[in-house]
């Protein structure tokens, strides 16, 4: 088909494996692991998501400096991961279960990546979590990720732009990582 | 108080027996007698002056938002003439609400059942096949959107009421406009709203939210210890909760008889500005703009508000509540915005700070 994006069939197992591992470590609560995925710039952003008229359709997502629901450096995303194996954090303490899901990887070179050292790559999830006695959550979004080669895990993640498929946040809080 | 799950207390006694403000004591009937939330849909929502939106979200004619008064979904849009109005998003003829976006740019309103066409100012502007459906006998002009009959903002903030014998805005906010100038009057221009809206549904009773704000203050230490703990160097998996210096220093507590109330600290800027300090580049910036402006500031609203935000809740009574909170600037204010039920309530919040120059 012409047009279509075929990415090489090894970068892509590559590049599908290493999400793998990173939701295994979400879901394994392996927070001091995960962050070492994300590099000395990295960004994790996840826009507020409003709805528009059909012809306003490129606003309804929040940009960089407006409201975000997610708004980390990687200095500020560490933090986050302290805040989550702290001793008391109530809102996660019981732990969540969480289950991600990723899919429908898309993979582009990047514009400044040389050859196959740079992918913008993005991915679907459906994230399941079942909290306390019997609080369901599941939500379902897209990731823009931009990985490079290097690190512990073969990737380092540079940016990462979340889109959550919801208007108004349904859960009862955000004290998840995607 | 024993009562049965078909009986309200309501009809053990009156409101006065459920909450003794002399010993500081509630009942949590308060917060779950379908009784008392249908008494106050009935006479509190419609009666109260309640937040609509920020001034900066309407600045042009024809900009709008869609949020909600109590359990009424309402339209709030500039007119052309520049008026801000507010109006039941709701069709004259069936019901359907007429705008389903939360904000946006429009010269009329169009119900998606019918095609009825509503303008800036509610006024029923088109209605198709008029002639052969109505035979040209519906007098159009009876038929507006009905609206909502007092609109009025205090520095920026937009807030309207169903009650025309209401007080005034300002008369209803009281003393507690003093303290909502510390954020919103710190400087020329005033505030503006940062576009987005972080919209959430809170799982509780309204007046959970509103007793919070308006001066439990007592929690954070404690309910928030993980945040300390992330910005600190501790050691997270052992670290006792840091007690912040700022509740260790004096404070000042306000309740109004309107219902409003707020709690803070008074912090020097210089303890301020140096906990922002310890913290990130960015936030090295927030302090840098709190010491250059901390005098322009004082000069204009006294030293006791000049200090930037202080770890201060607030709330406007019932459901306007808003955070001065040095590690989380700029300053965050949080509206009910979808009509409270008797056990959850939709809750928008937005970021206000000063307004930048343009």
């Amino acid at each position: 088909m012409p047009g279509l994006p075929l990415a090489d069939a090894a970068v892509q197992h590559e590049i599908e494996q290493f999400l793998y591992f990173e939701a295994e470590l979400l879901d394994e609560r392996r927070y001091a692991e995960w962050i070492e995925l994300f590099g000395v710039d990295a960004r994790y952003w996840a826009p507020t998501h409003a709805n528009r008229l059909r012809r306003d359709r490129g606003t309804e997502l929040s940009v960089q400096g407006e409201v975000a629901l997610f708004d980390f450096d990687r200095t500020t995303l560490g933090w986050r991961v302290r805040q989550m194996q702290a001793s008391m954090h109530w809102a996660e303490d019981p732990p969540s279960r969480t289950r991600h899901l990723v899919s429908n990887v898309r993979i582009t070179p990047l514009e400044d990546g040389n050859g196959d050292t740079g992918f913008a790559v993005r991915s679907n999830f459906i994230c399941y979590r079942n909290r306390l006695a019997d609080e369901v959550d599941i939500w379902a979004g897209e990731r823009q990720d931009e990985l490079r080669r290097g690190g512990a895990a073969r990737w380092t993640i540079g940016n990462r732009t979340i889109i959550l498929d919801q208007n108004v946040v349904l859960s009862k809080n955000l004290s998840v990582l995607f | 108080m024993e009562l049965g799950p078909q009986r309200s207390t309501l009809e053990h006694g009156s409101l006065e027996d459920l909450v003794d403000w002399r010993r500081g004591a509630i009942s949590g009937e308060i917060f779950a007698d379908p009784a008392i939330h249908a008494r106050e849909t009935e006479q509190l929502f419609p009666r109260a002056w309640l937040f609509l939106a920020h001034e900066s979200q309407l600045r042009r004619a024809g900009d709008f938002v869609s949020t909600f008064m109590g359990a009424d979904a309402v339209i709030v849009v500039r007119d052309g003439d520049g008026t801000i109005r507010g109006m039941l998003n709701a069709c004259r003829h069936r019901g359907m609400p007429v705008c389903r976006v939360d904000s946006g740019n429009a010269r009329v309103f169009t119900c998606p059942f019918h095609g009825w066409s509503y303008d800036r100012s509610g006024t029923l502007v088109n209605v198709p096949l008029l002639d052969t459906a109505y035979h040209n006998e519906l007098d159009t002009t009876a038929w507006g959107l009905i609206p909502v009959p007092r609109v009025a903002s205090y520095k920026g903030l937009v807030f309207a009421t169903f009650d025309e014998s209401a007080p005034s805005l300002l008369d209803y906010l009281g003393d507690m406009a003093w303290y909502l100038d510390s954020m919103l009057d710190r400087r020329d221009g005033g505030t503006e709203g940062l576009g987005g809206v972080h919209k959430i549904r809170m799982h509780g009773n309204w007046k959970l939210v509103a007793e919070q704000f308006a001066g439990d203050n007592y929690h954070a230490v404690f309910a928030h210890a993980s945040a300390p703990t992330a910005w600190s160097g501790d050691d997270p998996e052992g670290a006792a909760p840091r007690f912040s210096g700022s509740m260790s220093s004096a404070g000042r507590q306000f309740a109004g008889r309107e219902g409003h109330g707020t709690a803070g600290f008074f912090l020097s800027s210089k303890a301020l500005t140096g906990g922002l300090r310890a913290m990130t580049d960015d936030h090295r910036l927030v302090a840098d703009y709190y010491d250059a402006t901390n005098d322009e500031v004082a000069d204009r609203l006294g030293a006791e508000r000049s200090r930037g935000p202080s770890g201060t809740a607030a709330l406007v009574f019932p459901t306007f509540t808003y955070l001065e909170e040095s590690s989380a600037p700029p300053p965050l204010g949080s509206a009910i915005r979808r009509g409270p039920t008797t056990s959850s309530s939709g809750v928008g919040s937005w970021s206000t700070p000063p307004r930048r120059p343009r």
